[in-house]
């Protein structure tokens, strides 16, 4: 009976204890702030890694364009009338406009304008993008100088502002996910199709690398999941009439320090 | 012959109350009324409905929240949900009664920062039901049982938070109908006994608990 009634005791108060713990992150909201950002880099540097692959098909031999077609554009069909500007359709829709100006990349006064139709993450909070219209927005690549690309955009009339200087010191015929680059630069993320005011203001203060994995399969779906190697940014949320969120990201392959408010702490990402 | 009748009217009397308690009626063996104290595991049920989100904490808040009050929810502590119920044992098998419970659940807001706690969450859930027991197993010692309580349930909760250092304060209220089924049930003792019960409804999956069975003065009759 003793015992019966001990274990009652011990049962109720294991009941009636009932906590649920939840985890403390002071740096939470910079997480989030850079999960954003992040999101929002890796998808102008996939939208831009298009542009230098179309290059490499534009050059290739018929072999080597299925070989570039089968890595880079798997579910891509490239269309055009001119050579001028290349139509890329992802799945019967066009997504992709690209005007070369009848340049390479690799000329000395490359000028490609890269329009972006798709807008796949209408619904999705993390969608921040440069962008002209809620719809499709533009955004041009220059050869600035030896392997230096200069990516950029400017739609005033929302507010976003794209200035990356992209450095690809062995960029040749293969596509972009197999070479080292670098990027750096400043920004302005502004929220696609949607209301909000918020923006994202960034500075890259030490660049941001990538090394080529091992086994390229999709360039374009590798990078825009990309962790970069190394990098730091500084990011700040702004949104009229309320404080500034700043944060500091350290990025170390598959973690990032992240300083919000004066602590630091790391995520894996 | 004066004695001899007296002794007639006594053995008489004597005869008739011992015919009138049946020493092998359960009535005279087992106890009708019974009375019990509860503790169970929250149910999923009340916890989904008074916490909210407590599954959906994780979500990724949209940029407009990031300018919000920066906190956090802090630990969820609830009581259990705790129960008294009475039965009325009306055949050796089938009992009727009526059970109230009560489950609290309190987490607190607190700040990123400071771990201040600037604000909070108290839920009240308060339900009341009619019930039946099906006694299958009736030892003086043990009794195994099933069960079922219909009813309602009243939740009851008050959001407390500071917006812009202004505090403010929410309050919801509302009713549903509820139900506790217990699959199985044991009661181990004479009068007072310990218990145990598992089934689902708002008392939750696990009930465990101790109890008094009596009976009153006319019962065994």
């Amino acid at each position: 009976m003793k015992r019966t009634l001990l274990l009652i005791a011990i049962t109720s108060f294991v009941c009636s204890g009932c906590f649920w713990n939840k985890e403390h992150k002071p740096t939470q909201r910079g997480k989030d702030i850079f999960d954003c950002w992040h999101h929002s880099t890796n998808t102008v540097v996939a939208d831009a890694a298009l542009a230098f692959d179309l290059n490499c098909w534009i050059v290739a031999s018929d072999s080597m364009r299925q070989v570039i077609e089968n890595e880079a554009f798997p579910s891509t069909r490239i269309r055009t009338n001119d050579s001028l500007t290349y139509h890329l359709y992802v799945n019967g829709e066009l997504e992709y406009l690209i005007n070369t100006n009848g340049t390479l990349l690799t000329d000395d006064n490359a000028l490609w304008s890269i329009t972006v139709n798709h807008d796949s993450d209408n619904d999705n909070v993390m969608a921040f993008y440069i962008s002209n219209s809620r719809e499709s927005h533009t955004f041009n690549i220059s050869n600035s100088d030896n392997n230096h690309w200069h990516i950029s955009g400017d739609s005033t009339n929302i507010g976003g502002v794209l200035d990356w200087e992209m450095y690809i010191p062995n960029y040749g015929r293969h596509p972009l996910a197999y070479y080292d680059f670098e990027i750096s630069g400043s920004g302005t993320f502004v929220q696609l199709n949607n209301a909000t005011d918020v923006t994202l203001q960034y500075v890259i203060a030490s660049p941001l690398v990538n090394y080529p994995s091992d086994h390229v399969t999709n360039s374009w779906n590798q990078l825009y999941n990309n962790n970069w190697f190394h990098g730091k940014a500084e990011i700040t949320a702004k949104k009229p009439h309320a404080e500034d969120q700043n944060v500091t990201a350290t990025m170390e392959g598959s973690q990032v320090k992240i300083t919000f408010k004066n602590i630091t702490e790391t995520y894996f990402l | 012959m004066k004695k001899s009748l007296s002794t007639f009217i006594l053995l008489s009397i004597l005869c008739i109350t011992n015919a009138q308690i049946d020493t092998n009626s359960w009535k005279h063996t087992l106890p009708r009324h019974d009375m019990q104290v509860s503790i169970g595991a929250p149910s999923l049920f009340s916890s989904i409905i008074a916490v909210g989100g407590f599954f959906n904490n994780n979500y990724a808040p949209s940029p407009d929240e990031w300018f919000d009050n920066y906190t956090y929810k802090g630990m969820i502590f609830t009581t259990g949900s705790l129960s008294l119920a009475y039965k009325y044992r009306i055949t050796k098998w089938f009992w009727i009664g009526a059970t109230a419970s009560y489950t609290g659940f309190f987490e607190n807001d607190k700040d990123q920062i400071t771990d201040q706690i600037v604000g909070g969450n108290r839920c009240h859930v308060i339900s009341i039901m009619p019930s039946i027991r099906f006694s299958w197993l009736n030892k003086p010692i043990v009794t195994i049982y099933s069960g079922l309580g219909v009813g309602a349930i009243l939740f009851y909760n008050k959001y407390e938070e500071k917006a812009n250092d202004i505090p403010m304060e929410t309050t919801e209220t509302y009713i549903c109908p509820g139900f506790q089924l217990t699959a199985v049930g044991v009661h181990v003792g004479k009068k007072w006994y310990g218990h145990f019960e598992i089934g689902c409804g708002i008392q939750g999956f696990i009930n465990v608990g101790f109890g008094y069975k009596f009976n009153s003065k006319n019962s065994k009759k």
